[in-house]
C-alpha cells in the first residue's frame, strides 16, 4: 500500500483492436493503469467491459484475432509490448502469475494436486526433484490446506472446488512473483469458501508483498479486498482511485449506477400489498428425493401465501435445484406432495397433470440454454400461450404485449435468441413464462449469470410483473443479498434440509442456525453503507 | 461461418460441382446420351471408335456392342434414386426409433439399442447379401436391405444426440408448458441435433453408392439389361486386361460421384454446427 512509490507493474495507453464486425473497434482503448507492489487492485466492470481482454494482455496471452494496438506494458523497468513469445516464457509463471476462474476446470484432472505444483518448480527453476517437493508441500501448507501430505497426493475431482483454488493460488505464487493477476477468482465458489479465498488472497499479499490485480464484476467484494479500484466501461477505464472514495463517492456515472445496482445486505420493508392473508397457492408436505441411499432431499414442508416471494438460499449440493425440479415435476419425488391450487402434482394422470401444471411456471438459470435456439423468440411464446389454451391469434397478440411488458420492443418478436444479450433473454424466459398465465413462478438461480446491473433490472422486473399480475414467487439463489432483496420469507438449506425458515427480515437480524450465522457473515460487500 | 461462406472452401465447391453434374446428368439422360443404352452397337468398340449408323462412341462399346457412355449417363439414375431412397428410409427408420429411445430412455431404449448392437456385430455387406438372397434382386428389396444394414447406425448417432439435446433447459421449459412429445422431438430436439445428422447423411449416401456398386457387381443389383454401374463392372472384369475400358469408366462414375458425396460431408462438417447463428 505505497500508491506513491515506484509501481511494479505500469500500463500506458494501451489500445487492443477488435476483428472488424465487431460491435466497437477496441477490445481496450487508451487503458493507461499503475499496480504497485503489495497493492490490490480491483478492476470492475460489467460482462464486455474489456476486463478479461486487459488482464490476458498482461499475460501475453491474447486471444487469437486479437493483438496489441497501440500502448505501453512495463514490468518494473522491461517493456513486455512487443515481446517475443519466448521471452515471455521466461515472465509468464515467473514474474507475473494468474489464478484462474474455474480452478476445476483449470487444473489437470489426471494428475495429483502435488505434481501440477512441482511441474511448475520443474518448468521455472533448477531444483532437484526432492527440493521440488519440499517446496510443494511447503506452499500447501502456506495455503492454509489442512495435511499436505494427504492434498498434494489427491487428485482435483477428490479435492472441493475452495481447495482446488488454493492449489491453482499455490501454483501462481510457486515462483514468488511480483504481479499476481486473479480474473474472477472466487466468482464459481459458494459464498463461505469465496470469503476464506479472499482472507487467503489478503493475507499471502501481505506476507509476499506482491502486487494484485484483481478482476471481478462482484462490487461487494471489491469492499472486502481492494485497496484500489479502477472501473471499466465499454474497453475505456472510467474512474480509478482509492477503494474507499471510489465504493463511497463515485463521480463516474457509470460507477455510480454499478453501486446502485449491488445487491444491499438490508432486508426489505415488509410489503403490505403483495400477499393475500390466508389464501395458500403451494404447499409442499414431506416431499423428499432420494437416489438410490443417497438422500438428497430429506422431507421437506412449505407453505406459500398467495402474492409472496419466498426465497429458497443454499450453496452448491444443498438441494437446492433438486427442489425446484421438483416443484415443477420434472422429476418425480421419492415421497411427499406438492399442492398447487389444491391439487397433488404427484397423484395427476398425464392430462390433468399438464393441465395444473400450467399454472407452475420455472425461468432458468442460462437464459440462453432456455430458449430453443432454432426458433424465433415470437414463435416459442406464442407457443406457449396456445399450450395455455389459447386461439393462434389471440396468443401472438398476447406475445407482443408480453415483450412490451418486459422491456423488449415488438421487433424483438422474429428474432432467435442468439441476437439477444443475456439479460434480453431472461427476460424472454420470463415473458415465455408469463404467456402460460401461470400462479406460481419459480426462480432457478434466474439471475446469477447476470451483470449486477442486469441484475437489479431483472429483479424489480419480477416484483413489478408480480404485483400486476399476482404471481406467487419462488426465488432459489446461493447469494444471500438478492434474497434479501426480493423475498418476504427466506429457506436456508443446507445438505438437503432447511435448516433455517422465517421472515427475511428476523432471519438477516436474527438468525438462529449458525450455518445462516456464517452464510450471513460471509456475504461480500458489508463494508458498503 | 455464413452459407454463402461455406461455399467458398475449395472442397465444398468440388463436391457441390460434382454431385450437381451428376444430379443434372440423371435428371438429362435421355436428352445428353448419344445412343439408346439398350441397343447393341459394335462389340467390344474401343474409345473413339465410330460407330456403324454414325456417330462416335466416346467411352466405346461394352461386350454387347451397347455404348458405355450412354449406360453411364443413364446408369445415374438409378444410382442416384437408389442410394437415396435407400438412405433416406434408413434415415426415417433410424430417427424416429433413436429420437423416441433417446428421449424416453429405460427399457424402451435398451430393447433398441440391443437390437441395433445385434444387427451392426454382422458385416455390413453380409447383411446386404443375406436381405437380397432372401428377397430377390429388385430395387425394392435393395432399399430395404441398406435401411435394415444402416438404420442401426442411424438409430444409435440419433439416440446420442438426443440424450445429449434432452438435457437442455429448453426442453424442460417444454415440458413443464405441457408440451406434447412428438413436438418435443421433432421441434424441439431434432432440429438441435440436425447438424451432425447432415455431415452423416452425406457420407452415409456415399457408403450406400459404393455399396450399389458392390451389389451390382456381385449380381445383385438390377436386373438385367438395365444400365447399373456396378453391373457393368462385373460384365467388364472377365476381359478387363485386354479392354480396360469396359471397368475403367464405369468405377472412375462410381469413385468420382463418392468422393464428391465425401467433399460435401467434410466441408458441413468443417462448418461450425448452428447452436445458435444461421
Amino acid at each position: 500500500m505505497n500508491p506513491e512509490g515506484r509501481p511494479i507493474l505500469s500500463i500506458s495507453g494501451l489500445t487492443v483492436a477488435l476483428p472488424p464486425g465487431g460491435d466497437r473497434p477496441f477490445a481496450i482503448q487508451d487503458v493507461s493503469l499503475a499496480l504497485h507492489s503489495s497493492e490490490i487492485l480491483c478492476l470492475v466492470g460489467g460482462s464486455g467491459s474489456g476486463k478479461s481482454v486487459l488482464s490476458s494482455a498482461l499475460m501475453g496471452a491474447l486471444a487469437p484475432g486479437l493483438s496489441l494496438t497501440r500502448g505501453e506494458i512495463a514490468l518494473g523497468d522491461q517493456d513486455l509490448s512487443g515481446m517475443s513469445e519466448s521471452a515471455w516464457l521466461k515472465i509468464r509463471g515467473r514474474r507475473i502469475a494468474m489464478i484462474p476462474q474455474e480452478p476445476m476446470a483449470a487444473l489437470n484432472p489426471s494428475m495429483t494436486a502435488g505434481r501440477q505444483i512441482e511441474e511448475v518448480f520443474a518448468i521455472h527453476s533448477r531444483l532437484s526433484p526432492k527440493a521440488r517437493r519440499a517446496e510443494t508441500l511447503r506452499l500447501i501448507a502456506e495455503m492454509g490446506l489442512p495435511d499436505p501430505e494427504r492434498i498434494a497426493r489427491a487428485y482435483p475431482h477428490q479435492l472441493s472446488g475452495g481447495q482446488c483454488q488454493r492449489i491453482s493460488i499455490a501454483m501462481a505464487l510457486a515462483m514468488g512473483p511480483e504481479v499476481l493477476i486473479a480474473d474472477e477468482p472466487t466468482t464459481a465458489l459458494d459464498v463461505t469458501t469465496q470469503a476464506q479465498v479472499l482472507k487467503l488472497i489478503c493475507a499471502l499479499r501481505d506476507e509476499r508483498r506482491h502486487g494484485v490485480l484483481f478482476v471481478t464484476h462482484d462490487l461487494g467484494v471489491v469492499a472486502e479486498i481492494a485497496d484500489r479500484v479502477a472501473v471499466m466501461q465499454k474497453g475505456r477505464l472510467v474512474e480509478v482511485g482509492a477503494a474507499r472514495e471510489v465504493l463511497n463517492a463515485p463521480r463516474h456515472a457509470y460507477t455510480q449506477a454499478l453501486i446502485a445496482a449491488m445487491p444491499r445486505f438490508a432486508p426489505n420493508p415488509p410489503r403490505p400489498s403483495a400477499a393475500r392473508q390466508g389464501e395458500t397457492c403451494l404447499r409442499v408436505s414431506a416431499l423428499t428425493k432420494s437416489y438410490g441411499s443417497a438422500c438428497v432431499l430429506k422431507p421437506m414442508d412449505l407453505c406459500l401465501e398467495r402474492g409472496s416471494t419466498l426465497a429458497i438460499v443454499g450453496e452448491s449440493g444443498s438441494g437446492k435445484s433438486t427442489l425446484a425440479r421438483l416443484l415443477v415435476r420434472l422429476i418425480a419425488p421419492s415421497g411427499g406432495a406438492v399442492i398447487v391450487n389444491g391439487e397433488d402434482l404427484n397423484t395427476l394422470g398425464p392430462a390433468r397433470l399438464r393441465r395444473a401444471r400450467r399454472k407452475i411456471q420455472m425461468i432458468f438459470q442460462d437464459p440462453l440454454g432456455a430458449l430453443n435456439p432454432r426458433r424465433s423468440v415470437g414463435a416459442a411464446i406464442t407457443r406457449a400461450g396456445v399450450l395455455a389454451g389459447e386461439d393462434r391469434v389471440s396468443a401472438r397478440a398476447r406475445t407482443k404485449d408480453l415483450l412490451e411488458r418486459v422491456g423488449l420492443g415488438p421487433g424483438a418478436y422474429a428474432r432467435r435468441p442468439a441476437h439477444f444479450s443475456g439479460g434480453q433473454r431472461q427476460r424472454i424466459g420470463i415473458a415465455r413464462a408469463l404467456a402460460m398465465r401461470p400462479d406460481i413462478l419459480i426462480a432457478d438461480e434466474s439471475v446469477s449469470a447476470l451483470d449486477v446491473a442486469v441484475q437489479a433490472q431483472i429483479l424489480s422486473l419480477l416484483e413489478t410483473l408480480q404485483g400486476e399480475f399476482g404471481l406467487t414467487l419462488v426465488f432459489i439463489t446461493h447469494d444471500l443479498r438478492v434474497a434479501a432483496k426480493i423475498s418476504d420469507k427466506i429457506a436456508v438449506m443446507k445438505a438437503g434440509e432447511i435448516v433455517e425458515y422465517g421472515e427475511t427480515s428476523k432471519v438477516l437480524a436474527d438468525a438462529r442456525h449458525p450455518y445462516t450465522r456464517d452464510l450471513i457473515a460471509a456475504a461480500p460487500g458489508q463494508r458498503l453503507g | 461461418m455464413t452459407r454463402a461462406g461455406l461455399f467458398k472452401r475449395p472442397a465444398v465447391a468440388i463436391g457441390v460441382v460434382i454431385v450437381g453434374a451428376w444430379v443434372l446428368v440423371a435428371l438429362l439422360a435421355p436428352w445428353i446420351a448419344p445412343f439408346d443404352p439398350l441397343r447393341s452397337l459394335a462389340p467390344l468398340a474401343l474409345p473413339g471408335a465410330h460407330a456403324p449408323g454414325g456417330g462416335v462412341l466416346w467411352l466405346g462399346g461394352d461386350l454387347l456392342g451397347r455404348d458405355i457412355l450412354s449406360r453411364l449417363l443413364f446408369g445415374a439414375r438409378p444410382v442416384l434414386l437408389l442410394s437415396t431412397t435407400a438412405t433416406l428410409t434408413a434415415y426415417l427408420v433410424g430417427v424416429s426409433a433413436g429420437l423416441w429411445a433417446g428421449y424416453v430412455g429405460g427399457l424402451l431404449d435398451m430393447g433398441l439399442s440391443f437390437l441395433a448392437n445385434v444387427i451392426l456385430s454382422f458385416p455390413v455387406l453380409v447383411l446386404y447379401i443375406v436381405v437380397i438372397l432372401a428377397l430377390g434382386a429388385s430395387p425394392l428389396n435393395l432399399v430395404i436391405a441398406v435401411t435394415f444394414a444402416s438404420a442401426p447406425s442411424v438409430f444409435r448417432l440419433v439416440r446420442t444426440l438426443t440424450a445429449d439435446v434432452r438435457q437442455r433447459d429448453f426442453v424442460a421449459a417444454a415440458v413443464i408448458q405441457g408440451e406434447s412429445v412428438p413436438r418435443i422431438l421433432f421441434v424441439d430436439i431434432l432440429p438441435n441435433a440436425a447438424g451432425p445428422l447432415v455431415v452423416d447423411f452425406c457420407l452415409r449416401l456415399g457408403y450406400t453408392t459404393i455399396m450399389v456398386g458392390v451389389l451390382g457387381f456381385l449380381g445383385l443389383g438390377l436386373p438385367p439389361p438395365a444400365p447399373d454401374w456396378g453391373g457393368m463392372v462385373n460384365e467388364g472384369r472377365a476381359l478387363a486386361f485386354a479392354f480396360p475400358h469396359l471397368v475403367v469408366f464405369p468405377c472412375l462414375a462410381i469413385s468420382s460421384l463418392v468422393l464428391g458425396l465425401s467433399l460435401l460431408a467434410d466441408g458441413l462438417n468443417a462448418a461450425p454446427q448452428t447452436r445458435g447463428g444461421l
